[in-house]
């Protein structure tokens, strides 16, 4: 049994426990729970006549994206903000991407760049400045209009409230003035949670009028202008991308806990550090989208993450390499960020030996990476066994017990002949403790 | 819940006689009164006027029937005013109805400008009583609650209980009204004709709303539209334009709430709000067991005092408690009526897993903290509802051992939440378990 969430449609994002999903047949938002329950639905102010190919959520609104004519993929798409407002989506903006002399517009994906920060001190209503800290640097991005939302707020008299506002500038210690007339509508405490949105980012199946190179390209989320392409064959045939500030690396992947653009490439998952001007993908995860004899890539055609947990939206899966079961409905399937084994590669040298029972041996040496092909080093510790068959008496590893990896993710042990010739296999298996 | 009122068309409603339901039957011309076994009681055929195509929704207001037709080849839809005729008076007591008489329509006839797209409708009708009794010959009368009358309006008084004009009904027309005491006068040569006692009933209808599928621009562009029409002026009030109003499958009127059904959900509207904001919306089991496929709902009845809508539907989705399976039953074209409570019910449960999904078999160090959500299906937090979590190793899993939760069960918070810890097991295999909440042993 894979199905979980049973989505009719190819978009999902995660929020609070919930999956939502947009459906155009019926134009209403669904809110699901992991085993398929609707637990409610959103109608939608506005109908929408295109199937929406990925949903995404910024802390505040829910984004949307779809194509302007159905048929005509390459006429382009367009990207809605939407928020939830007494039990409806009520639609807040429309930013069409239609194709022009400039540009052809043809995409399914895209994520919303946005930043969740929390107040360092108290705000009360009314007030037009407070202070603010993210766990990324990124203060500098909080330019006059940029729209916040701040809340739910804690503070007696307005617990669960919460508002957008403006920012009119910014100034020393993370201080922020806001535009809007009156300021504050209501009190926050020092920890309640501030968020704001930046760029909008989806790929293209075209650079400008290119056709088939792939594109990346930022807008801006306040007015949909476009402010960068990038192109790039990594970019091509993307369905699903979302926003994630890595926060939860340790060790030597520490280095990466950053905001990234995550997204799928055939089995790929791969990070964009958008703050790098040269967009460079910095990490690359391998995804176990694909089919037990490695032939068939499963498409992805939304992805959602929440906490270290990756949900990929698709309606084929294979579990631990059994048969590709395929379903009617869109479900996910689950990976980590947090690394694991995925791959041992054993090399001896010399790997031919004279059949001398033990006058001459091998040096064999495992070498244990994860899924970002990094060397699988502990979490919190890992030990490494080998073993082996064939050789005959006296073919066998020193030492025969487990022992650990180092920082390389490797292991040695010394191979000695037996009294027989023939093939050696000598295995090993890791263990996570 | 099986079959009940078996009804072949997609109409029904309450109607004079408690305990009943009626429904038009359009093949026969004919209204119908069926039990809630759908056991046939009485047929009325229709008079003065005919159902053109089929009835889509009937209401009944506490006198009068209300039904809302397409007319034919595309040119609109009409909404008549029906009653079961002849009726007992002062004047012919004694007499029983035979017939379904129309009395009045509203038609609305698509143009350029407008076209008109609606399954749903509802009457502003409110159930007043006398407040004391009333004699013939009296030319005011006290009613139990007069709020939502005014001068103008035509109430209509009765059946009355009262021994020597049992059964008789009459209408009257207000001049005045004192909303304190309820005293209503009125305009009648030789006042009351009948007598009537404290409690005996009275009907007030006001006005139509109808929810068009399309925008108030008049394109057949789904946009949504709600139009109130005052009645018996048959002007338009207002309008409120808002896809939440299109494609309505079903709506009614009861007390000063307007609900209607869209999509999986029944919303409503106080209509006394003047901001016209939705009251309420909930989530109103209309998902067939494949978690994704919509039931159609093609009548409601709002009964406010039992605290529940009647939906009426060709099938039904109902839900195992012991093991949360769903089994939606097709009745064949049929149409049975599924119950949907106005009270709070939990709806859904929902897990987060802090900070993965995965966790290592290391019971010292790794853990997964479980936030659960528990909410209604009005999407509200469950206060102090029990949670009781469990695991089991999935059937696609390699063999191995679940671990513990702790604490385990946990009452939910004011914001319906509840947490636990998870704890695996020190099995060194590749397991997946699968966790469930439980609310009361309800999956």
């Amino acid at each position: 049994m894979v199905e979980n969430i049973r989505l009719i449609n190819p978009n999902m994002v995660r929020v609070d426990g919930y999956f939502f999903s947009f459906n155009e047949e019926t134009d209403v938002m669904i809110k699901k729970a992991d085993d398929g329950t609707l637990a409610f639905s959103y109608p939608l102010d506005t109908p929408i006549s295109s199937q929406i190919t990925t949903i995404e959520h910024d802390g505040e609104s829910f984004w949307t994206q779809e194509n302007i004519n159905d048929g005509d993929p390459d006429a382009g798409f367009r990207i809605r903000r939407w928020l939830i407002e007494n039990f409806v989506m009520v639609l807040q903006q429309t930013f069409n991407f239609a194709t022009d002399s400039n540009d052809t517009f043809e995409s399914e994906a895209f994520t919303i760049e946005h930043y969740e920060g929390i107040l360092t001190s108290g705000a009360t209503e009314n007030t037009s400045t407070f202070n603010v800290s993210f766990d990324t640097d990124v203060f500098a991005l909080l330019t006059p209009g940029t729209k916040m939302f701040l809340g739910p707020s804690t503070k007696g008299g307005f617990v669960g409230e919460s508002e957008s506002v403006t920012v009119n500038s910014t100034g020393a210690g993370n201080l922020i003035t806001i535009s809007d007339s009156g300021g504050l509508t209501n009190g926050f405490l020092q920890g309640d949670t501030i968020v704001f949105s930046k760029n909008l980012w989806f790929f293209n199946e075209h650079f400008q009028k290119t056709t088939d190179v792939g594109a990346l390209y930022k807008a801006s989320a306040l007015n949909g202008n476009i402010l960068l392409r990038e192109q790039g064959g990594a970019f091509l045939g993307i369905n699903g991308t979302t926003f994630h500030e890595l926060d939860s690396f340790t060790g030597t992947l520490a280095s990466f806990n950053k905001p990234y653009l995550v997204f799928i490439r055939t089995t790929s998952l791969l990070f964009v550090n958008i703050l790098d001007s040269n967009l460079t993908i910095e990490l690359s995860a391998l995804q176990n989208n694909i089919s037990a004899d490695t032939l068939t890539v499963f498409d992805v055609s939304d992805m959602g993450i929440e906490g270290e947990t990756i949900f990929r939206l698709q309606t084929q899966i294979s579990i631990n390499g059994g048969s590709t079961e395929t379903t009617s409905t869109f479900n996910y399937q689950l990976a980590t960020f947090v690394p694991f084994p995925t791959a041992i590669a054993i090399t001896a040298t010399p790997a031919i030996l004279p059949a001398d029972s033990g006058a001459s041996f091998s040096t064999v040496v495992a070498t244990v990476t994860d899924q970002y092909d990094l060397p699988f080093v502990k979490s919190p510790s890992a030990t490494i066994i080998f073993s082996t068959s064939g050789g005959g008496t006296g073919s066998s590893v020193v030492p025969s017990s487990s022992q650990a990896l180092n920082s390389e993710g490797q292991a040695t042990v010394v191979y000695n002949t037996g009294d027989a010739a023939g093939l050696v296999t000598i295995s090993a298996i890791v263990t996570i403790n | 819940m099986p079959d009940n009122v078996d009804l072949f068309d997609a109409n029904f409603s309450f109607g004079p006689d408690a305990g009943f339901f009626y429904s038009c039957d359009f093949a026969n011309q004919r209204l119908i009164r069926v039990t809630e076994t759908g056991a046939f009681s009485g047929a009325f055929p229709v008079a003065r006027s005919t159902f053109r195509t089929p009835i889509k929704e009937l209401h009944f207001d506490g006198t009068f029937f209300w039904t809302l037709e397409d007319l034919p080849s595309d040119l609109g839809v009409v909404i008549k005013r029906w009653r079961l005729s002849p009726f007992p008076t002062a004047a012919f007591p004694s007499l029983i109805p035979l017939e379904l008489r129309w009395q009045d329509e509203l038609t609305l006839i698509n143009s350029p400008n407008m076209q008109w797209a609606a399954s749903a409708f509802a009457i502003e009708h409110y159930h007043l009583e006398f407040d004391g009794s009333a004699d013939a010959g009296d030319t005011i009368v006290r009613v139990d609650d007069a709020t939502n009358v005014t001068v103008g309006n035509k109430l209509y008084l009765g059946p009355s209980t009262d021994g020597v004009d049992g059964d008789n009904e009459e209408e009257i027309t207000v001049l005045g009204v004192n909303t304190i005491t309820g005293d209503i006068s009125f305009s009648k040569g030789g006042g009351l004709e009948n007598s009537f006692i404290s409690g005996d009933p009275i009907s007030l209808h006001k006005s139509i709303y109808l929810f068009n599928d399309n925008s108030f621009g008049g394109l057949e562009d789904g946009g949504g539209n709600l139009v109130n029409f005052s009645y018996p002026a048959k002007t338009e009030n207002f309008t409120d334009n808002g896809a939440r109003y299109a494609s309505a499958r079903a709506a009614d009127f009861d007390e000063t709430t307007l609900s209607w059904v869209r999509a999986f959900q029944i919303m409503d509207i106080v209509i006394t709000n003047p901001g016209f904001d939705i009251t309420n919306s909930q989530e109103s089991n209309l998902v067939e067991d494949d978690f994704g496929t919509e039931i159609e709902v093609f009548d409601m009845i709002s009964d406010f005092d039992n605290t529940r809508y009647l939906k009426l539907q060709t099938k039904e989705t109902d839900e195992a408690l012991d093991t949360g399976t769903l089994t939606t039953t097709d009745w064949g074209g049929k149409y049975n009526f599924q119950s949907q409570p106005r009270g709070s019910l939990v709806n859904s449960v929902a897990m987060e897993f802090s900070t993965n999904r995965f966790v290592l078999p290391q019971p010292s160090t790794n853990t997964i903290t479980i936030t659960t959500h528990v909410r209604d299906q009005f999407d509200f937090a469950v206060f102090n509802e029990e949670v009781r979590w469990s695991a089991a190793i999935n059937a696609d899993s390699d063999a191995g051992t679940v671990g513990t939760f702790s604490p385990n069960p946990v009452f939910t918070n004011s914001s319906g939440i509840a947490q636990t810890v998870y704890t695996p097991s020190s099995t060194p295999n590749d397991i997946i378990v699968d966790i469930t909440a439980d609310i009361e042993g309800i999956p």
